[in-house]
């Protein structure tokens, strides 16, 4: 089949794609977009746009009252592209690298088994004005790059819940020394569905920095040919464009997988000869060895097996394949259902296909469940509140984790259930849950066991946080992160400093009302390790109360300041003196601090292991470069000028 | 070193190092309370295991002889299945019999490290297969009748790719039931709102 028949060429559509972001980098009117356009008359049926909205994301690094580094960023056009650097402008997560995990506040995982080989730890949810059928999805990333591991679309007049198609997925990568913004465009498997939102995920394991987004466009047709198939062409390498940016199609990553074929260890014994024939007998042998290694057995050997050794196998498999593994036999069946396999369960990773039958169809086995990961599987709306409640009910009774992030599903009602049903539960993660109102201000019972909550984004008040507060015993971690409806944190950390004693963990994250009152309570929490203070701009000038702070709370291990401009020298020394256990410190944007004292702290603090100074103005590339061969041990955060941006407050 | 017999169930005779040995909880708690000494001509018998087994098992336990011992707690423990080394990936290319006979000595000799990574590669071979695939590749016998088949069929519709036909019905029937709950809350709000007051 030819071009014509088809109607279009795809090299010409990316082609055609190519110059529309050329387009938006060099502000070309529109009148020579349109002319483009005629050149091309048998490109009539496709359509490049931006995305309009921002349906849903998991978290951001910018809070719910500012435009600096929040999900909003992301639609519309390219504001910074192509230049690379960190700017506000643009949409930034939470983390990035190993360093959530290597904090005290890490959490653990759940149904590791059920992770698949790519894990996604953010998502966003995008919407475009016109439905097309993708071709070309492109990310463009103006900082620190490759997160990107999932691509998924929703197909439109479809239920949510059988919606959603995987487009691309690829590993998470290090392009951090590419030092360029790139224009992130994997070559997608193709539907013959109308798309009118996109999700995409990230995985920010590997990442140097923060990652930064400044736009996503979808370009694609109106309609798939009713005759004919899409000639799918092979997309140039990774290639430095002129323009100042790199363009990724992710093909390197292809051929990667490729190479990691292996070859039996025996062809290493190969013999050296001049004639070819020993060494065509070698194949045959291998591919004999192959064969007979793959050939189907004659016997059925899985008899031979107790089945505890068979418990053991299928210890590793994910859901879907135990669930699989059920209809093979009525022994197989009979094993699989045993609620050993199902004292955790995850199902965040089918979260785009998520339904209350998913939900039942596990619910005879989870009478022993004592972890649950719903995380994400809300977006589907494939269950009601109700009928979740219903089901902690009856199999929440011996649970110790509950996580349900961004659930839409979760109100105030499933927060009464889970007080009431679970009794031993430690761990609650409530993380971007906006439907709950927090109306009944305080909990029918304790939560006597609970170690950690997470509130982070939740519409959580403070009268109702003072109650839950006061019901958890036993609190170890709790995050408030972005949390806009506490209106006075100085009661919370009074509340925290006299009802939970044993506090590893507290995050503060962008708690505007935190004040030096509110922290010299804290002053209380002996147990202190963790404390997260970024963005509490009530904490500017911080006076005294961070020294007393450190000075009582000597486990700390990971304290951050971010943006506290008050923070001086003698506090900073404060730290290396009275935290000797001190690992990972940010101190993005503090002008205080001088380089003498930065080397003091760096040569006092023997356990650091992460210092973030970007944006400290004191601070030269010159001096981190001395630090970073002077302690090769620490991974110095530093942003070079030539990169960076005038910081915004 | 001190060297150890290890005699197999059909009667031959392996010399191994006690450390490689050592490995296997089983032979190490058995010298131990036997009391074995150095130079000891006695041998310790393995009824379970034959000689080509056996002769594999200390091949494993050779090559990871410098290992870090398994870790203790299986709660943390890692599930991932495709962290096989390659030198363990092309260790196990052998036919099912022996595979499988390796993950029973694994078991029965109590080395962690190899049952891990036995069961790891069967595991590998079932993951994304259908049932009828599964049942080829092992050469399984289904037992189930039609009518029982269609049952567990329809209990994990969802695990099959491109789903359609979910059952929407679950969810209209609960409804009703769990209106429950809601009374329970606005009875409660009712309830701590007026205590509430009148603590003011």
């Amino acid at each position: 089949m030819n071009d014509e028949q088809v109607g279009f060429n795809l090299d010409d559509l990316r082609k055609l794609c190519k110059s529309y972001i050329d387009y938006t980098r060099t502000y070309m009117d529109r009148k020579q977009v349109r002319r483009i356009n005629k050149q091309r008359s048998t490109l009539d049926n496709f359509v490049f746009q931006f995305s309009s909205e921002v349906v849903d994301f998991s978290s951001q690094y910018g809070s719910d009252i500012s435009i600096s580094y929040t999900a909003s960023n992301v639609t519309g056009r390219p504001s910074k592209f192509p230049n690379y650097g960190d700017f506000p402008q643009s949409y930034v997560m939470r983390s990035y690298g190993p360093w959530r995990d290597l904090a005290p506040s890490r959490k653990c995982p759940i149904m590791p088994q059920n992770a698949g080989r790519i894990r996604s730890e953010d998502y966003i949810i995008l919407s475009f004005e016109i439905p097309v059928v993708p071709l070309v999805i492109s990310i463009f990333e103006t900082f620190t790059p490759g997160s990107v591991v999932r691509i998924s679309g929703k197909v439109v007049d479809l239920p949510d819940t059988m919606a959603w198609r995987l487009l691309w997925e690829g590993l998470p990568q290090n392009c951090n020394g590419l030092r360029h913004s790139r224009l992130f465009a994997p070559k997608l498997n193709y539907i013959k569905e109308l798309v009118k939102e996109i999700c995409i995920e990230f995985n920010h394991s590997q990442l140097d920095y923060y990652t930064e987004l400044d736009a996503v466009s979808m370009g694609g047709i109106l309609k798939y040919p009713e005759s004919g198939e899409l000639d799918i062409i092979s997309i140039p390498m990774v290639t430095h464009t002129s323009l100042g940016y790199v363009y990724d199609n992710n093909e390197e990553q292809d051929q990667e997988i490729l190479s990691d074929i292996r070859v039996p260890s025996m062809a290493s014994n190969i013999p050296m000869s001049t004639s070819l024939d020993p060494f065509l007998k070698l194949i045959k042998n291998i591919e004999e060895l192959e064969n007979e290694w793959r050939k189907e057995p004659d016997v059925d050997y899985t008899l031979r097996l107790p089945n505890e050794s068979l418990m053991q196998i299928f210890s590793y498999l994910d859901l879907k394949s135990l669930r699989l593994c059920m209809r093979v036999c009525k022994r197989f069946n009979n094993i699989c259902t045993d609620g050993y396999f199902y004292r955790e369960l995850n199902l965040k990773p089918y979260w785009c296909s998520f339904s209350y039958s998913m939900l039942i169809s596990l619910e005879p086995y989870c009478n022993q469940m004592t972890k649950l990961d719903l995380s994400w599987c809300g977006i589907t709306k494939g269950i009601l509140s109700t009928a979740f409640n219903l089901f902690i009910k009856k199999c929440g009774t011996n649970l110790t984790h509950l996580r349900l992030d961004c659930c839409g599903f979760v109100n105030d009602t499933t927060l009464i259930a889970i007080n009431l049903f679970c009794k031993y539960i430690k761990e609650l993660s409530l993380r971007s849950c906006t439907s709950i109102d927090f109306e009944l201000i305080c909990p029918p019972q304790k939560f006597p066991e609970m170690e950690r909550i997470d509130f982070y984004r939740t519409n959580i008040t403070t009268d109702c946080l003072h109650f839950y507060i006061t019901c958890m015993p036993k609190l170890k971690h709790i995050n408030l992160g972005s949390c806009k409806r506490i209106d006075c944190m100085d009661h919370i950390a009074y509340t925290l400093s006299s009802s939970n004693k044993q506090l590893v963990s507290v995050d503060f994250w962008k708690s505007y009302t935190l004040s030096q009152t509110g922290l010299r309570f804290l002053t209380a929490l002996k147990q202190l390790e963790e404390i997260d203070l970024g963005w509490c701009l009530g904490l500017s000038i911080p006076g005294d109360s961070l020294l007393d702070l450190v000075k009582s709370c000597p486990k700390l291990k990971k304290i951050i300041v971010v943006s506290l401009r008050g923070v001086s020298d003698r506090d900073l020394l404060a730290f290396a003196d009275y935290c000797p256990l001190l690992e990972q410190i940010d101190l993005v944007g503090l002008r205080a601090i001088t380089v003498d004292a930065c080397s003091k702290f760096l040569q006092k603090c023997k356990n650091l292991k992460l210092m973030d100074v970007n944006f400290c103005e004191n601070i030269k590339e010159g001096d981190v470069q001395v630090w970073r061969l002077k302690y090769p041990n620490v991974c110095i955060q530093f942003t070079t000028s030539d990169h960076s941006n005038v910081y915004h407050y | 070193m001190p060297m150890i017999k290890l005699q197999s169930s059909d009667g031959e005779v392996f010399q191994v190092d006690f450390e490689i040995a050592k490995a296997s909880v089983t032979i190490k708690t058995m010298v131990e309370d036997l009391g074995l000494e150095e130079e000891d001509e006695e041998i310790v018998p393995l009824p379970n295991v034959n000689a080509g087994i056996l002769k594999k098992v200390i091949q494993w336990a050779t090559y990871h002889k410098d290992d870090p011992p398994p870790a203790e707690d299986d709660e943390g423990r890692e599930k991932r299945t495709d962290d096989i080394s390659s030198w363990d990936a092309d260790f196990l290319k052998v036919d099912q019999g022996t595979l499988f006979e390796l993950i029973l000595a694994a078991n029965y000799l109590d080395i962690k490290g190899l049952l891990d990574v036995t069961c790891k590669t069967v595991a590998n071979m079932i993951k994304g297969k259908t049932p009828e695939e599964i049942r080829k590749t092992f050469n399984i016998k289904n037992d189930f009748t039609a009518a029982e088949e269609d049952q567990v069929r329809k209990e994990n519709e969802w695990c099959e790719e491109n789903l359609r036909f979910i059952s929407w019905s679950f969810i209209d029937m609960k409804v009703n039931i769990v209106s429950n709950i809601n009374h329970y809350f606005k009875k409660f709000k009712k309830l701590w709102y007026h205590r509430i007051n009148l603590s003011h």
